[in-house]
């Protein structure tokens, strides 16, 4: 009985451990932003990954780039069979977690692209968070992700 | 028993092993692997629309041909380019006798939004060898309803106008013209190469 016991809490401080690979960098931080080419009147959509490093959870609030007319959060997701994309108000970050933009997820979609996307160029998006504030954000236009 | 004696064991257990796994693995016929049609495989419908040169395109002229068919629409951002993107990948990982063989052909589901030339235009940026296809809305409605596209206009209050929602998998027709495969949107670009290389074969 008593080996059993130790077994349970041993694991179970094993397993604790494991799980706490919580982010601690006390920042919130936006990583890897890029983009698809597109042309100039076309729709777009950039990708990032959120680190919310803080131990409070923030929320991002709106996006803006002069290379486009409009930059709306926006969220892709299969229902049923087919893929629909609804607007968002807001993107919940959890403390200590990352968030991840990525194509047939949450995306920042850019409206009415007022200059074409070439591969390799960047551009900068500004994005609003609850907590952190602005942040400026440096995406670069890539041809070759594999997003699998 | 010795050393020798026990060591001999060991190593032809683990040579026997390894040729036990070696069968199990390479007998195994190649398998596709996106969803399958069982047999007796549908015959993919006719597609008949309009081509940006204003001639027509018909699915049946194809024939020899494997065809990948896609439902999207020009104004969508994130999983129309992302499919894109992942078809012309899979096409460069085949080698050049291969790539004539088999072509790309995009459908709008918003007509009112994209005629032939605007869809011609916007597939020509992923690769100018891709179809791209619209037409009137009742042959589209006939095609969208053939292939069991679900397609729904929303207003999402975007600045881009309204968003349309719709069935996101690529759906494979064979050299014999039948409906063989379909992906769906988080099929890995490995997977496509993987069954195109396989249905070439053949």
């Amino acid at each position: 009985m008593k080996k059993i016991i130790w077994l349970v809490l041993v694991s179970w401080v094993w397993l604790s451990a494991c799980q706490s690979s919580k982010i601690t960098t006390g920042e919130l931080d936006v990583k890897e932003a890029w983009a698809r080419p597109a042309k100039t009147g076309d729709n777009g959509a950039a990708y990032f990954v959120i680190e919310n490093g803080t131990s409070q959870a923030d929320r991002l609030l709106s996006a803006e780039t002069d290379i486009a007319s409009a930059a709306e959060l926006h969220l892709s997701q299969m229902e049923g069979d087919h893929m629909s994309m609804h607007q968002q108000e807001a993107v919940t970050l959890p403390a200590g977690e990352a968030v991840e933009f990525s194509p047939g997820g949450f995306h920042i979609m850019l409206v009415g692209l007022t200059r074409d996307l070439k591969n390799g160029e960047t551009f900068n998006i500004k994005l609003t968070f609850e907590r952190a504030g602005e942040k400026n954000v440096t995406v670069t236009v890539r041809d070759d992700v594999n997003d699998d | 028993m010795d050393r020798k004696t026990l060591l001999i064991g060991i190593g032809s257990f683990l040579f026997l092993l390894a040729v036990g796994v070696a069968v199990f693995v390479f007998a195994k016929p190649a398998s596709f692997r996106g969803t399958t049609f069982a047999e007796p495989y549908p015959v993919a419908s006719e597609i008949d629309l309009t081509r940006s040169d204003g001639s027509r395109f018909r699915l049946s002229e194809l024939r020899g041909e494997v065809v990948l068919v896609f439902f999207g629409y020009t104004s969508c951002p994130d999983v129309c380019p992302t499919t894109m993107a992942e078809l012309r990948q899979a096409l460069s990982e085949l080698n050049a006798q291969d790539v004539e063989r088999v072509k790309v052909v995009f459908v709008t589901v918003d007509p009112d939004r994209d005629s032939p030339e605007r869809v011609q235009e916007y597939v020509d940026q992923f690769n100018p060898a891709f179809i791209g296809l619209s037409g009137s809305k009742t042959d589209l409605e006939k095609v969208w309803a053939e292939y069991g596209v679900y397609r729904e206009i929303a207003d999402e209050q975007s600045a881009a106008g309204y968003i349309v929602n719709h069935t996101a998998r690529v759906s494979l027709v064979d050299q014999q013209g039948n409906l063989r495969i379909s992906f769906s949107f988080d099929t890995p670009m490995e997977d496509i190469v993987h069954d195109l290389k396989l249905m070439l074969k053949k």
